[in-house]
């Protein structure tokens, strides 16, 4: 937000010319006063980029090197529209991480590499050493569950085998924000309709129940069993797709749902929040095809809580929301 | 920055007795269902067989593994004024990842 944001921070950011756009971002490097060093670089950088950086820094006269030399003071009024919102009062943060996997010669999973498993981004991968293999890797986010609603897991009168639905909000924020199975290719918005937030029909099923396991006095075991069917139906004798249009109209994800929640009845919190959903992707959404793989292919996404000590931990659910963002991430239609 | 996976064989192992197990019984009872259904029937199956017997493997599959996006290990700050205070107070020049998709600490 910071290429809109009207206040100190944002006007210091653009003053300052650090690299602002793309979904992957760039790398900046800048004095507290706002002086560039070294090269800008769009996604990462190498040690020779860091190196260079700090050659210039020590360039600086003392004057602006020495700790305490520039000062800086408060921030001031933040722009509230277009600031980066902060989780709500009371908010429980889970920490979620989405995965591609593949069967092993097995038929057990194991985590994919690019050049075994992405036979589109082979090319790109080999010209660019280092550049595309954080896409095989675990992607995080966060999703934010409200005060009431972490409290509505929680049975009032809790027994031993009670069954009751995951709720209705939770499950569809889950599913239109957070199971999103080209998330880890860097597509971090909606997937035109296909999946995502604006994809009103993009959740073709979802059924999920939590069970009492475990009652007593100091606490609340639950198990959280359910599915999810999102995105298009998969047609196994169509051909492979040739265009974006035709890999989007092939996009879907069918997965279970697992869980294990432990409420302290004393302290009154989750103290575990374990989710797994693991299924099978089809198609690949994005401006390439780069990441398609041919048939159904195994995609998982875990879920556990986060302590939200660390401001990276405090990042809004896909990295970047704003109030209004926020407001619809909690309000978001069909979720009754 | 960016390392490739390593998993411990013996993890693949374990799952992989699984895996075969699950994947038999998917077969048998999606068998009568249309292809449509039969198919999401059967990954359904095969992957909740998997998560009932082996949640904890599978979870820890799926989440950051060691060595992995070493990156994320840096305690970031995500407020550009924030990180421009404690440059001045320790005398240190700032590194800024910026991107809109909240990288590197969040879907990239």
């Amino acid at each position: 937000m910071l290429n809109v944001l009207e206040d100190e921070e944002g006007k210091f950011a653009r003053a300052s010319r650090i690299y602002l756009t793309g979904s992957s971002g760039g790398v900046t490097f800048l004095t507290a006063s706002g002086k560039l060093l070294g090269k800008k670089f769009g996604h990462g950088t190498t040690g020779a980029g860091i190196t260079e950086a700090l050659k210039d820094w020590s360039k600086f006269p003392e004057s602006e090197r020495m700790p305490g030399a520039i000062q800086v003071g408060d921030r001031g009024p933040i722009d509230a529209k277009h600031a980066t919102v902060q989780p709500p009062e009371g908010c429980l943060i889970l920490k979620v991480f989405g995965r591609y996997l593949a069967p092993d010669s097995k038929n057990a999973l194991r985590t994919t590499t690019l050049l075994k498993d992405f036979p589109g981004i082979v090319n790109p991968a080999t010209r660019y050493p280092g550049q595309f293999e954080y896409n095989s890797e675990a992607n995080p986010d966060f999703m934010w569950l409200t005060e009431a609603e972490w409290k509505s897991l929680v049975p009032a009168s809790p027994r031993n085998g009670d069954k009751f639905p995951f709720p209705a909000a939770i499950f569809e924020r889950m599913c239109r924000y957070h199971l999103l199975p080209n998330s880890m290719t860097g597509r971090t918005g909606d997937v035109w309709g296909v999946v995502g937030p604006n994809a009103t029909h993009g959740v073709r099923a979802r059924e999920a129940y939590l069970t009492v396991e475990k009652a007593s006095a100091t606490g609340i075991h639950l198990t959280l069993q359910g599915f999810v069917y999102l995105g298009n139906v998969h047609d196994a004798d169509a051909a492979p797709p040739k265009s974006q249009k035709e890999v989007l109209s092939a996009l879907g994800y069918e997965a279970s749902l697992h869980g294990r929640l432990i409420y302290d009845s004393a302290q009154k919190v989750f103290t575990h929040f374990d989710m797994v959903a693991l299924g099978d992707m089809y198609g690949e959404a994005g401006e390439s095809t780069w990441f398609y793989r041919p048939g159904r292919n195994p995609v998982g996404f875990a879920f556990e809580l986060s302590s939200g000590f660390a401001p990276a931990d405090r990042l809004p659910p896909r990295g970047n929301m704003t109030q209004s963002d926020l407001d619809r991430y909690i309000g978001l239609p069909g979720s009754k | 920055m960016l390392t490739r996976l390593r998993i411990e064989s013996t993890v693949v192992l374990m799952i992989a007795a699984i895996g075969v197990g699950a994947w038999g019984a998917g077969s048998t009872a999606a068998r009568a269902q249309p292809p449509e259904k039969k198919q999401a029937l059967l990954a359904g199956m095969w992957a909740s067989a998997l998560l009932t017997e082996r949640f904890d493997e599978i979870q820890k599959l799926i989440m950051p593994q060691p060595g992995e996006s070493r990156w994320r290990h840096i305690p970031w700050q995500t407020s550009l004024w924030k990180a421009r205070q404690m440059a001045a107070a320790e005398g240190k020049p700032m590194f800024i990842w910026s991107g809109s998709g909240g990288a590197p600490c969040a879907p990239t």
